[in-house]
């Protein structure tokens, strides 16, 4: 067990180190959509929890990202506050607004639960654009400050990729760690039977709004990042619901019931447009259609994964049938196997 | 131990239960029987707290429970299982009993986060109850496959296993041998007199009546949502009330 941690840890922060070289001197495409990518694993890795685990399908992630995006915006230029101070700031804001929309909308369930989020998605997406005097309303917001840790500016793509994915990996980690917890199990076994759950004590709703409250925090927090440490600007489309799909496709591909799953399939759905950009610009194809035929192909990829491979790429229920391990187990206890 | 007060519970126009009392002591073991549709499903999910009544109340140890949540009723040591079992099935066998263990219920979001050495101390100690609990119905070999692999009657053990973790003091068992066979049912029998052999009071509802005669001390019967009797097995074998009410009159049988 300790010693896959550490290979798995070794592997992990050995390839975010290398990626970027391979990325820039071998197949030459740029360090920024690594970068990309760097975000979306902190929302699936986010969302798989409150997805996959306590199976409460959210369809709303991209408004806190939203949120914490302009919150973290809103407060650097308008107030002229440090983004050491923002980012907090709008991760806050993020948590906070997880609570008033969690507390009722998590009274709702399966379906009219996906239905309600997505609602508020698209009306923090409307909200974005709408608020011209606040939100910058269709341009949005730019000329966002880059970070500075004392004399250090944290500008270069390579820099951000760095903060990036170092804030990515601790998110993975926080997020396996909880996984593996009690607190992992409960999720579970909420998702598994709400009834049987209350039956052994656990106090559902509590569960399903702290967790909520957790995973939308994560987002708002990434959203924050994404404000000051990607392109300098943020606008409303890059919130939309689309991103919600997205993220959940994720999930979806890399297997609902793992975090690690989740990371798997926010690097293939994040590099995956980079790859289909790459043979655009072969068959000489401009940059808009490339992005609709993108679209397009996460609906598919979601839906042929929803039918032959529901559990996804990772799914941890294999992991768990392992008859080595049973033994081990067993021995250890001192209890023979009847 | 346990006290209902005259319960009565309705769907639309249909009166479920009317008016029941009933009472179970500390450290009895006590049946309900009735026909199909006679309310005793309908009465454990009222004391469990998934369904209100309209009228009456229920008291566990003097104390009121009749609008408390289901969980909270759990965490006061009344505890119950499914006709239909409702294990976890995405969890493995021993992690279903280790949600159930009360003491993992001290690990919450911000623990699992960052664990303390006490933390580690905790899931040490539930993992080895937990396993004790398999052991004891017998699943030691199956602990680490998925709950739903397992065959139904595996599965019904384990929710007994699941439901002893929270270390009950009222147990209230749901058919505990539908779908079983005659072997699992007498190992059932066998686990249930082992739990009840420690102090562990048994609120069982039953429809093989020669398991109920081997076990219960008292047998309470209802029918088309009332009490109608309760006695000694004995006495309710010989009760013309009961043989009426599962197999109807005899004017109506010669009919």
């Amino acid at each position: 067990m300790k010693k896959s941690f550490i290979l798995r840890w070794t592997f992990f922060i050995g390839s975010v180190i290398v990626l970027p070289f391979i990325f820039e001197h071998i197949l030459s495409i740029s360090v920024e959509s690594l970068l990309q990518t760097g975000f979306f694993i902190m929302l699936s890795v986010s969302l798989v929890l409150l997805v996959g685990f306590a199976g409460q399908i959210s369809l709303g992630h991209a408004a806190f990202f939203g949120v914490g995006a302009y919150t973290a915006a809103i407060v650097a230029t308008k107030l002229g506050l440090s983004p050491l101070l923002s980012i907090p700031v709008g991760t806050m804001v993020g948590a906070l607004i997880g609570l008033f929309v969690g507390y009722p909308v998590l009274k709702l369930k399966s379906f009219y639960l996906s239905l309600a989020t997505l609602v508020i998605g698209i009306a923090v997406y409307e909200f974005f654009k709408a608020a011209d005097p606040l939100t910058g309303g269709e341009i949005g917001i730019y000329d966002l400050p880059n970070i500075r840790l004392g004399n250090l500016e944290i500008a270069s793509p390579l820099a951000r990729y760095y903060t990036v994915w170092t804030c990515a990996l601790f998110i993975i980690f926080l997020c396996d760690r909880l996984s593996h917890s009690p607190f992992g199990q409960r999720l579970r076994a909420i998702h598994s039977d709400e009834q049987a759950a209350e039956c052994v004590g656990i106090d559902v709703f509590k569960t399903k709004l702290k967790i909520f409250i957790f995973s939308v925090t994560i987002a708002a927090f990434a959203g924050a990042l994404f404000a000051h440490c990607s392109y300098g600007s943020i606008e409303p489309g890059e919130f939309s619901v689309t991103l919600s799909i997205k993220v959940i496709t994720m999930v979806v591909v890399g297997g609902m019931y793992s975090v690690y799953g989740a990371v798997t399939g926010a690097v293939i759905i994040g590099l995956l447009p980079e790859i289909i950009r790459n043979l655009g610009s072969f068959a000489a194809m401009d940059l808009t259609q490339i992005t609709h035929i993108q679209d397009a192909l996460f609906g598919v990829i979601l839906v042929i994964f929803i039918i032959f491979s529901p559990e996804g790429i990772l799914s941890q229920r294999k992991e768990r049938t392992d008859v080595t391990g049973k033994k081990c187990l067993l021995s250890i206890r001192g209890i023979e196997s009847p | 131990m346990l006290q209902v007060k005259s319960v009565s519970c309705q769907f639309g126009g249909l009166k479920v239960l009317n008016r029941v009392t009933l009472e179970v002591n500390q450290g009895e073991l006590v049946g309900l029987m009735g026909p199909n549709g006679a309310g005793k499903t309908t009465l454990f999910n009222i004391i469990s707290g998934f369904l209100t009544p309209v009228e009456g109340e229920i008291y566990l140890k003097g104390e009121r429970i009749t609008y408390l949540p289901p969980h909270l009723i759990t965490r006061k040591g009344l505890v119950r299982t499914f006709q239909n079992v409702r294990i976890f099935k995405h969890l493995s066998v021993i992690e279903n009993v280790e949600v159930a263990i009360p003491q993992s219920h001290e690990i919450g979001l911000l623990r699992g986060l960052f664990p303390t050495p006490k933390t580690k101390t905790i899931r040490q100690l539930v993992k080895e109850k937990a396993l004790e609990y398999v052991h004891l119905v017998g699943l030691s070999q199956v602990a680490l496959r998925n709950a739903d692999s397992l065959t139904f009657g595996q599965q019904r053990l384990l929710g007994i296993a699941r439901a002893i973790a929270l270390a009950p003091e009222i147990l209230l068992l749901d058919e505990p041998s539908a779908g079983l066979n005659r072997k699992e049912t007498e190992a059932l029998s066998e686990i249930i007199k082992k739990i009840h052999s420690k102090g562990v009071t048994i609120f069982i509802i039953e429809h093989d009546i020669s398991m109920l005669m081997d076990l219960a001390q008292r047998i309470i019967v209802l029918d088309r949502g009332k009490k109608i009797t309760e006695g000694s097995p004995e006495k309710i074998k010989e009760e013309k009330t009961v043989i009426e009410a599962y197999f109807g009159e005899r004017r109506k049988c010669l009919v």
